[in-house]
Order: C-alpha cells, then structure tokens, then sequence
C-alpha cells in the first residue's frame, strides 16, 4: 500500500505541514476546518459591528459596546466551510518524458504533496487521472483513510496514451457539481483553443483553477545539436529526424509563442498558470508558489 | 592553365571529408523519444524548404573549404594556352623614339631620360644569352646588329649616349625595321617593346592601316613577337617654338641690311607677356627683343641686321622659352656675296649715254656705281658691259648672270659656252629687240630636244605708237616679285609696253610664267636649266619697246631678277633632314678630300668631284637636323644647317583611352610605367598564379562558413 513517505521525504513533510491553503473562492458546505466563507451568520469568527436598525435580531445586539457607548450595535459572524480539491493529473505519453525525472514522476510527486496538504487540513481531495480520456476518478473526500487511497492510485498511474486534456475535462465537468478548486498538473501539449474552452466552461461553474504546467529543461533550452530522430512518446507515426541545431531557433519560437497564448488564455479566465521545470525541487515550488497566494488578499 | 605542385591537387579529395562526415552524422544518429513533438513537427512544419536550403548551402560551403584550399597549394597558373618561358633567353627589339619631343621636361627629367632608363632596366631584365637591338623611330643608326646584340651591357652604354634631337617619329617604318630584325633573331622567344610619349603628331588617324599592318605582321611572323607599347614620360603640352625664319630668298650682299623675321608659336595654354628671343649671328648675340605670345598664338619678330664680313654665316633665333631646347632655336645658314658678278651682252651698244642697249640695266642695277665706290653699302652687283662678238667661255666663268639684251644672235661655240655656263648653275636674262633673230632663238634656245629658253618668241605685237598695254594686275607668287604685292614698293602694273613678243609655250619644259602683261601674255618665263636658271622677258630692257626704265620699279625689279639669278648659282644651304646636301666649290678643289662635320661632331671626309667649272661635294647622311660644316682643303669653310618640321613642338599626347586604341591596332600590351611592364612581364614568363586569389577566396568562403553557421542555428548565449 502506497504511503506518503514514498512521494514525500520526511524533510518536505516538514516543509508542507506548516502551510496552509487558502482559496480565494468560498465554496459551500459547512464543515470544521480553518477556510472562511463571507456568509455571515451563527459561526464562531466575529466578523465586524454593525448599527441597529429596527428589525435585526437582538440575541445579536453587543451589550459590551452599548455599555461603552450607550448604542446600540449588533455582532455580525464569518462563517467558515472546508475546500473541495480535485487535482488533475495528465498521464499522457508526452508526460513521460525527462532524462533524470520523468515530468510524470514530478507530477505525481507534485499531486501527492498537495493531496498530502489539504488532506492535512482537512480539506477534500480528490484525484483524476486522464491521457486521451479520463481515466481514473476518485472523489473528493477529506481523512487519512482517503490520503492513502489517493496515495494508491497516483502509484498506479502509468504515463501513456495520446492528450486529451479538453476531453477529460469534458469528461469531469459533470462529476464536479459543487464548486471547488481544480488543480491541473499537466504539460498542457493539446489543442491550446479547446484547453481553454474547457477550462473557461469549469470556471463559468466557479471553481478555480491552478494550473502547474510541467516542463523538462531539455523541452525549454533544446539543447539537441546534431541530426536526431525525435519519436513521438505518445505513439503513433510521428517521427522526425532534423538537424536539431538547424531548427531550434524556430522551435524556441514556436514554444515562446505556445506558452505566451496558454498564459493569455489563463489571465483572461483568471487562473493561475504556474511554470514548473522539474530540474526544480517540487517542494520548493510548492513552497513558493504557496507563499505567494497566502500574501494575496 | 597549369600546376606547379601538381601532386597536392589531390587534396581536392578532401572535398569529400565534408560530404562523408554529414553522412556518417546522419546514419549515427541519436533518437529521442521527444514529448513536445507538435512543437517540433511545427518548426519544421513552416520552414521545410528553408531548412534544406540552409542544409545543403553549408554542406556545399563545407565541401568547397577543403577543395579550394587543396587548388591554392596546388599553385594553379593560367598561361592563356602558351608555353612559359620562365627563365629562357629571349630576342628583344626596342623601338625608341628619339624625336626632340622626348626631351621634354629638361635635362635628367626628360622623357627621352626616362626612356632610356627603361631601355636599360630592359636590358638588364634579359637572361644570358638573350640578344637585343634598338631601333631609332625617329632617326639614326639601328645599335645591335641586324640580328641583335648579345654585348647588352655594350648597348646599354650605346644608348647612354644617345640624343632625342630627330623629327617626327616614324611608327610604321620603324614596325618594318622591327619585323626584319626579328627576322634573324636568334632565340625563339620574342619580344618588341615600343618606348615613346605617343606624341598625337607621330601616331595620325591616317597611318592607323599601316600599324596595324605592321602589327600584323610582327604578331603572325614564326615564332609570333609580343608587343608592349610603353608610354614614358608625363604629359606637358606647355611649348613654345621658333617655328620658322623667313630670311631673302636670294644671297646676300655684304652690309646689305636685311629683314630676319621670326615666327614663333605658343602650342600652350600658358601666356608669355615678356618672352625674350635673340638673334644669334655666328654664335653672338646680336639683337634682342622682347615679345607678348598669348596661350596658343602665333607671334612674329623682324630682326633687321647688316653682315659686316662675306663669306657662310650661321644666323640663329633662339627664344628664352620651356626647357624643350631643341624647338627654341631656329637656324639658317647665310650666303654673304661681296659682289654679285653680272655680264651684260648689249646686241645694240651705242656711245650717246642711255642709246646702249643695257644703259639702263646697268644703272638700275648699280645705281651708286658712278657716284660712290664700289664697295659702298648696298652695291652688291658688279656689272660688265660687252658686246655680242665678246662673250666667251672666260668671261663667263668670271660671272654669275649674263643678261642678253637684244643680241641678235650668238656662235656655235658661244651658244655651248652659255649653255654650259647655265647648267653649271650660272643664270641667264634674254631680253629680246628690234634685232633679234627670231627664228635663229627658236631653233637654237627653244629646240625640243634641249630647250634653254621657257618660251618661243611668236610675233611681234603692238605700234611703236600706239596706246600700248600695260602689266597686268596680278597676285605674284615668286621670291623674286612677291615685294611688288605692296603698292608701296612699286606697281608693276604701271608698266606699259607699246611692243612686245608673244612668248609661247612650248611642250617639254618646265616653264613658270612670273608675270603677265594685261592681253594674257607672258610678261616674264623662267626655266630651270641644269642646275641654273634662265629668265625670258617679253620686250626689251630699253625705253624703245616700254616706259619700264622710267618707273620706280624699274631698279629693285632688275636688281631682284638679277640677285634671285645669281642666287640660284649656289645650292641651298637650307635644307630639310635626310636631303641631300650639295655644295660648290673652287675648281682648284677637285680631286681633293673635304671635310663634312655633322650636328652630332661626326666627320665625314668627302671627296669633291668635278663639275665643270667648279668642283661638287654631295653628302647624303642629313638625318640628324643641326649645323653641318664643310671645310675645304684650303681651309675655307661653309655652313649647312639641317632642319626638321616643327610638327613634334606640339607635346600633346594621346589620351589613355586613344593609347589603348593604339596599342589595340598594334595587337599590344600597354603600360604607363616599368612596374606595370614588369608584372605584365612576369605574368607572360611565369603566367599568373592563382593562389594569392584562392586563399583570398578560402577565407571568404571560412568567414562565410561561420557567418552562415551562427545565422542559421542562431545560438543564444
């Protein structure tokens, strides 16, 4: 049976247990846990005064303050729900590229660490696993019960198979009736139209989306310079044998412009496009990345 | 073309390194099992075409390196399909142009300077065993024998020596020269080199045949010659030059003042406000003047100047002008008679004063004879007067000019005396009369067979009476006449004549009519006969037949015909170069050796032939324009002077693009200096290597190999 400590070291353990997540959308539900919704009512986190007007209930009325100021003024409430997370993960072919860490295996590290956090506090997790369609689907649910089942099925994903990003998206999309945070962990080589066609539909259903798109270091530098047989890792015919030093120009240029259109995409439909290279400790990304949201109001 | 390390082209394999290392790269490729195959797929998508372009421009690049590197160390030389000579001896003829032109630009800075240092940087480039010869366009003997001279350092020392002080160069006939001497050259190898300044005047449009003839000619002959035509010197049209001297036809008399005028003519663009000439009598200056020649004019100066002593006078006009020497001088040499010896043959003598037959001629023609002594100025004609019976072979030989007037005939041995007399040089006046016998000067003077006189005399026309006709009005053209072309020295016109014989021409003489009378006649006829002159006049010397005695032009006419007769006793002094030279003198003298000096100071010893009643010395060798002096064995000398056209004065050269046209005639090479002939030369020995341009060309292509490189794979830093 998988366990944490084979996707984390005792080390970034340490790191993530002092992290917490925070999600700027508040999704429904009510449950113990540290996450805030601004429906204001009977909850534990005082929220702000608020002048009497005739009509307000007066079990709510705050005889401290009348004491001090002879007015009166009523205690309004914040009120606290726990995350809905389903984390993404992209186990095409094309994830199974990399020299010393294949991106998958940095994938599956990057997911297990973030299943690890929410389950941690509290949240609810859930994992999907796609290539060219959906795959595996385990349900967001919180408990350390639920951690290792996640923990199992990340062992058992297999890179492999043609991306068919927008069709698993397609294919979750009615799997996910409540809001909640979608985390994408995926190299994102797909139709760049249809991926953000999907991801727009999930955000019109306002769940917010962090995308962490895997790279390798050789995909950004390509430092290939000699003639080389490139063969597609997502099967098929598609090979090409080039003079790598002769293309990389316009290769380097073609990626410039990939990413440029995916993060306009992602800008337009908010969503957090966070770059990964896996030449990168994935604890530190996390840490980064995390450290970054937390300061957001 | 050819190789001198022919055995290094093989590393022109090496061009195949390239070729064989893209090979073996594309057979031991690398795979890769690639995740972001649509970015790639994408980049080679938009760029196919561009990228096997890219591809096989390095590849072609790459497999040039190798090669052009391989032909460089090879040594490629191009020989345009003729052998090398390499180091081979060689026959080498020089044609160098020695017209005075050449010294333009002053002593040591000559082009005629620079020209024969270019003849001995020739020289010294031969091999042993090569041969050479000069050949002189303008004038002089050939240095080197027929076939060449292998003694080069010898001719070099010849043509140290030599002067450019010729005429116009002869392109065409020196091309000749040039083809016979290549004719019995000794080496197989041939080579002809042109050095002149390519002066226009020597180089017209109308011998462009020729030289390309004579061209021809050199290039086809067995073994073909090369031809370089080698421009020396720099271009300077700045010249002014005496052009010419326009002395008295005639001799001379002694302290007779005469007019010496000069004609000088700027063939430049700068002016001379104050050009100082001289005249020069035998070497002293005499006269000065100071004169104003504008850029491109013509300007005159008279001298007037009276000889003090008879005998050969040299008289020279030098202008202090440009440092082109030769041109600033001009030379005549000048007879000065002390008398001039005239016999006057009266037909009708008389002893009342102005009844004789010659009263008159004698008077005009030694007009201060009776009151003054002989020897007073300007008296140069001696006159005697004798009758028919007194002429003889003696008296004649005392004369110059012998004047028949009226003789009405003369004796078999008389007719031979004056006969001879003439055609030894002496000149003769037949003025004819009422007592004349027509038919006996017909028949004896104007036989076909040996015409003495220019005319026969017709009939007799007019009235001793009557109106009369006058002497036409008439433009005369001989040294003699031409004065009377000025009103102001006597019109001729006024002369009237009441009778006068009809002269007509006869076939098989060379007879000039010196002027008319109104009706068309012959007025005056003059033939030459021998080496003398014979003057036939229409009417008498006397008042009977005309009113000329009583005009004012009477006395310079008669005094004019009668000098211009005595002139033609002597041979010119005067003459172009490469005529002959001729001389008269004292009989005493045949047998005898004299002594001819040329302008360069060569001496000639002449032999002097007989000629009747004076010995003759004929030289032939007047190339060389200057001052030539004859000295007899008695020690008397006389002057020549030898002159050359004026036509070389005008320095202005061909343009470039005309002396390349010229060369192109000439089937020539053309160069501006020795650096040039030399490279043109090494290149036709040793052919023209490649190498220096193919490494040039390597690291062309080595730059262009990297440029291309680092363009088309774009490495960022």
């Amino acid at each position: 049976m998988a366990h944490v400590s084979d996707f984390l070291s005792p080390v970034e353990l340490q790191r993530f247990s002092n992290l917490q997540v925070v999600a700027r959308l508040v999704v429904e539900g009510v449950a113990t846990g540290l996450h805030q919704s601004p429906h204001k009512g009977l909850s534990l986190d005082f929220s702000q005064h608020r002048a009497y007007v005739p009509g307000d209930e007066t079990r709510r009325l705050d005889w401290k303050v009348f004491g001090k100021t002879d007015r009166f003024y009523i205690r309004e409430y914040e009120e606290e729900t726990n995350l809905r997370t389903t984390i993404l993960l992209d186990s095409s072919g094309s994830m199974a590229y990399g020299r010393e860490v294949t991106k998958h295996h940095y994938a599956v590290r990057l997911a297990a660490s973030l299943a690890y956090l929410m389950i941690q506090q509290q949240d609810s997790v859930g994992i999907a696993a796609f290539d060219q369609k959906l795959r595996a689907f385990i349900p967001p649910r919180s408990g350390a019960a639920h951690l290792r089942v996640l923990l199992e099925q990340l062992a058992n994903c297999k890179p492999g198979g043609e991306t068919g990003l927008s069709q698993s998206l397609v294919d979750l999309s009615p799997r996910l009736l409540k809001r909640g945070l979608l985390i994408l962990i995926s190299d994102c080589f797909d139709n760049l139209k249809e991926l953000v066609a999907a991801l727009a539909h999930f955000r019109s259903g306002r769940h917010e989306i962090i995308l962490f798109q895997i790279w390798d270091p050789d995909e950004l530098e390509f430092p290939f310079s000699q003639w080389t047989r490139f063969e597609s890792l997502e099967g098929g015919d598609s090979i090409q044998t080039i003079d790598a030093a002769q293309i990389r120009s316009i290769y380097l240029k073609n990626l410039a412009e990939f990413r440029a259109q995916l993060e306009a995409g992602c800008q337009k439909l908010c969503i957090d496009l966070v770059p990964v290279v896996t030449n990168r400790s994935y604890a530190d990304v996390l840490v980064e990345y995390l450290a970054k949201r937390f300061q957001r109001p | 073309m050819t190789f001198l390390n022919f055995i290094l082209l093989a590393g022109t394999g090496a061009a195949a390194v390239p070729l064989i290392i893209h090979f073996l790269h594309r057979r031991r490729l690398r795979s890769v099992r690639w995740g972001a195959m649509h970015l790639i797929e994408n980049s080679v998508r938009q760029n196919s075409f561009r990228l096997k372009f890219e591809q096989r421009f390095l590849l072609a690049l790459r497999f040039l390196l190798p090669a052009v590197l391989a032909l460089a160390m090879a040594r490629p030389v191009l020989t345009r399909n003729r052998p090398l000579l390499g180091h081979g001896r060689k026959s080498l003829a020089v044609l160098l142009d020695n017209s005075y032109s050449m010294e333009a630009g002053g002593s040591g800075n000559s082009r005629f300077a620079e020209a024969k240092n270019a003849v001995a940087r020739l020289l010294q480039r031969l091999d042993q065993g090569s041969d050479a010869s000069i050949i002189l366009m303008a004038g002089g003997a050939d240095l080197g024998r027929t076939n060449g001279s292998q003694n080069l350092a010898g001719l070099a020392q010849e043509v140290k020596n030599l002067e450019a002080v010729y005429g116009r160069a002869d392109i065409p006939r020196s091309l000749a020269r040039a083809v016979d001497h290549l004719r019995y050259a000794q080496n197989n190898s041939r080579e002809v080199v042109i050095l002149s300044d390519l002066q226009r005047g020597s180089w017209p449009v109308s011998e462009t045949s020729l030289r390309r003839e004579a061209g021809e000619s050199i290039r086809t002959s067995n073994p073909g010659a090369e031809v370089t035509l080698w421009r020396t010197g720099k271009e300077n049209s700045e010249n002014i030059c005496v052009e010419s001297l326009e002395l008295p036809a005639m001799v001379v008399g002694l302290q007779q003042q005469i007019s010496i005028r000069a004609n000088l003519r700027n063939f430049g663009d700068k002016n001379w406000p104050d050009l100082r000439v001289f005249l020069r009598v035998d070497g002293q200056e005499r006269v000065a003047a100071q004169i104003s020649i504008s850029s491109r004019q013509v300007a005159h100066v008279l001298f007037s100047y009276a000889f003090e002593t008879a005998g050969s006078h040299v008289i020279q006009v030098f202008a202090e002008a440009d440092s082109l020497q030769e041109d600033n001088v001009f030379s005549a040499s000048v007879l000065v008679l002390t008398k001039i010896p005239v016999l006057l043959v009266s037909g009708n003598p008389s002893k009342v004063p102005l009844e004789g037959e010659t009263d008159f001629l004698e008077i005009a023609l030694q007009p201060l004879a009776n009151s003054a002594a002989v020897s007073e100025p300007g008296n140069h004609i001696e006159c005697k007067v004798i009758e028919t019976e007194q002429l003889s072979a003696e008296l004649l030989a005392q004369s110059r000019v012998v004047v028949l007037a009226n003789v009405r005939q003369l004796s078999d041995p008389q007719v031979l005396a004056l006969k001879v007399f003439v055609r030894e040089g002496g000149g003769c006046f037949v003025f004819p009369g009422d007592r004349i016998n027509m038919e006996w000067y017909n028949r004896v003077f104007a036989a076909p067979a040996d015409p003495f006189l220019p005319a026969t005399f017709a009939a007799i026309h007019g009235e001793p009476e009557g109106t009369g006709i006058h002497i036409a009005s008439q433009k005369l053209a001989h040294s003699a006449l031409q004065v009377f072309n000025d009103d102001r020295n006597g019109r001729l016109s006024e002369g009237l004549f009441r009778l006068w014989f009809e002269l007509r021409d006869q076939a098989g003489t060379n007879a000039n009519v010196l002027a008319r009378l109104e009706n068309g006649n012959a007025f005056l006829a003059e033939q030459k006969y021998g080496e003398g002159r014979v003057i036939q006049a229409a009417a008498a010397c006397d008042a009977d037949w005309s009113n000329l005695p009583t005009r004012p032009f009477y006395v310079p006419l008669m005094q004019r015909l009668v000098t211009y007769l005595g002139s033609t006793a002597y041979p010119p002094r005067n003459i172009d170069a490469g005529s002959r030279l001729m001389a008269f003198v004292p009989a005493s003298e045949n047998g005898k050796t004299a002594v001819i000096t040329d302008s360069s100071g060569r001496k000639f010893e002449i032999p002097v032939q007989s000629g009747g009643s004076h010995g003759v010395i004929q030289f032939e060798q007047t190339e060389r324009p200057g001052l030539y002096e004859l000295t007899m064995s008695s020690g008397e000398a006389m002057h020549f002077v030898v002159n050359t056209s004026r036509a070389e004065s005008n320095l202005e050269s061909l343009n470039e693009k005309e002396c390349r046209a010229a060369a192109e005639e000439l089937g020539a090479k053309f160069v501006n200096s020795g650096a040039e002939y030399e490279r043109l030369d090494y290149t036709s020995r040793f052919g023209r290597e490649l190498w220096q341009k193919l490494i040039w060309f390597l690291l062309l292509l080595a730059f262009t190999e990297l440029f291309v490189q680092q363009r088309f794979t774009r490495r960022q830093s």
